[in-house]
């Protein structure tokens, strides 16, 4: 590694071009809001904050020029958080199949049996 | 120490470059912590909506989604700005830079200001989290989500007031003329820092004030 490594200055049109992006799919997400899409909404939202997210960390954040260790660092932690909420999700939302509960009241703390034992 | 311009290289450091280069890892070892510790509140969201599907979307309405869209085109301002006095501060623009960090943390008061309004209207009308609850509604259940929304905007606005204490002192430090082309670490390490409260808000946003 040599002593005159140059700092990278980031163009100014990333900056820009990410603001004005943020800007409009904010604008998009509270549009798309306004119109009931069932269950589907919460996926659409979801889905343009991800890219709102990819634009904060790729130019504001300088991700897409910064050192791979960096980068393992940063996808290691969202690989991670996404192993995280299938796991969980899956273990509690999966429960009614597995087990019988009480009056249909299903909660995280509730007592439960297996599915056809009556003891 | 070779003092002057290029900071203080410390002694284990081959140069000012290797210097920032680690401290840089070391901030996003912190920021990929930071992540990690608030997906367990966004786990924890997930569950008890999932739980509670009707709920979330009633206690939802109590919130105004005017003044959280509002705190969200504010933080994304502040975020551009932030970028932008790294930018300067690596041209050896310091006036530029000072100013663009004085826009940023103008933009977190006016964010602390609006936060400082609606939970004061939650509060009043009782909407509380757990015991403290005592607004009116029709499900039994709905202190939950503000427990929820409580904790993560809570912690979320926590992490704003830091920042704005980090940004007062690039402030004065850009007013002494520490930072130039060569040096300008910390100015770069709370920039990330502040982007990730962005980005942060960015999931709390839809997912708080936009259900539907």
């Amino acid at each position: 590694m040599s002593d005159n490594h140059e700092h990278f200055v980031i163009p100014l049109k990333y900056y820009v071009g990410t603001l004005i992006a943020l800007l409009i799919l904010t604008v998009v997400t509270v549009a798309v809001a306004q119109i009931d899409l069932g269950a589907f909404n919460i996926y659409l939202a979801m889905f343009v904050a991800m890219i709102k997210a990819g634009f904060v960390i790729f130019f504001f954040m300088g991700v897409r020029w910064d050192e791979g260790f960096n980068k393992i660092a940063l996808f290691g932690s969202l690989l991670f958080v996404a192993i995280f909420f299938v796991i969980v999700l899956a273990d509690v939302f999966s429960r009614d199949i597995i087990y019988s509960t009480e009056n249909d009241v299903f909660n995280i703390k509730s007592p439960v049996k297996m599915i056809g034992d009556d003891s | 120490m070779s003092g002057s311009k290029l900071g203080n290289v410390a002694h284990h450091f081959e140069n000012a470059y290797q210097q920032f280069s680690s401290a840089k890892l070391g901030m996003w070892l912190f920021i990929v912590q930071e992540i990690l510790f608030f997906s367990a509140l966004f786990v924890a969201y997930a569950v008890y909506r999932g739980m509670h599907p009707e709920m979330f979307v009633d206690a939802h309405h109590h919130l105004s989604w005017k003044m959280g869209g509002i705190n969200t085109l504010v933080l994304i301002f502040s975020s551009f700005t932030m970028a932008m006095s790294i930018r300067t501060a690596q041209l050896n623009q310091r006036l530029q830079s000072f100013w663009y960090l004085g826009t940023t943390l103008f933009c977190a008061c006016i964010f602390m200001v609006i936060k400082f309004f609606e939970y004061a209207e939650k509060i009043h009308h009782g909407y509380l989290p757990s015991v403290w609850f005592s607004g009116e509604g029709i499900y039994e259940t709905m202190h939950i989500f503000f427990g929820i929304y409580f904790t993560m905007t809570g912690l979320h606005g926590l992490h704003v007031l830091v920042g704005m204490g980090l940004i007062i002192w690039l402030m004065l430090e850009t007013r002494k003329g520490k930072y130039n082309s060569e040096y300008f670490t910390p100015v770069e390490m709370v920039g990330l820092y502040w982007h990730l409260v962005d980005l942060i808000w960015i999931f709390l946003f839809p997912l708080l004030y936009l259900i539907g």
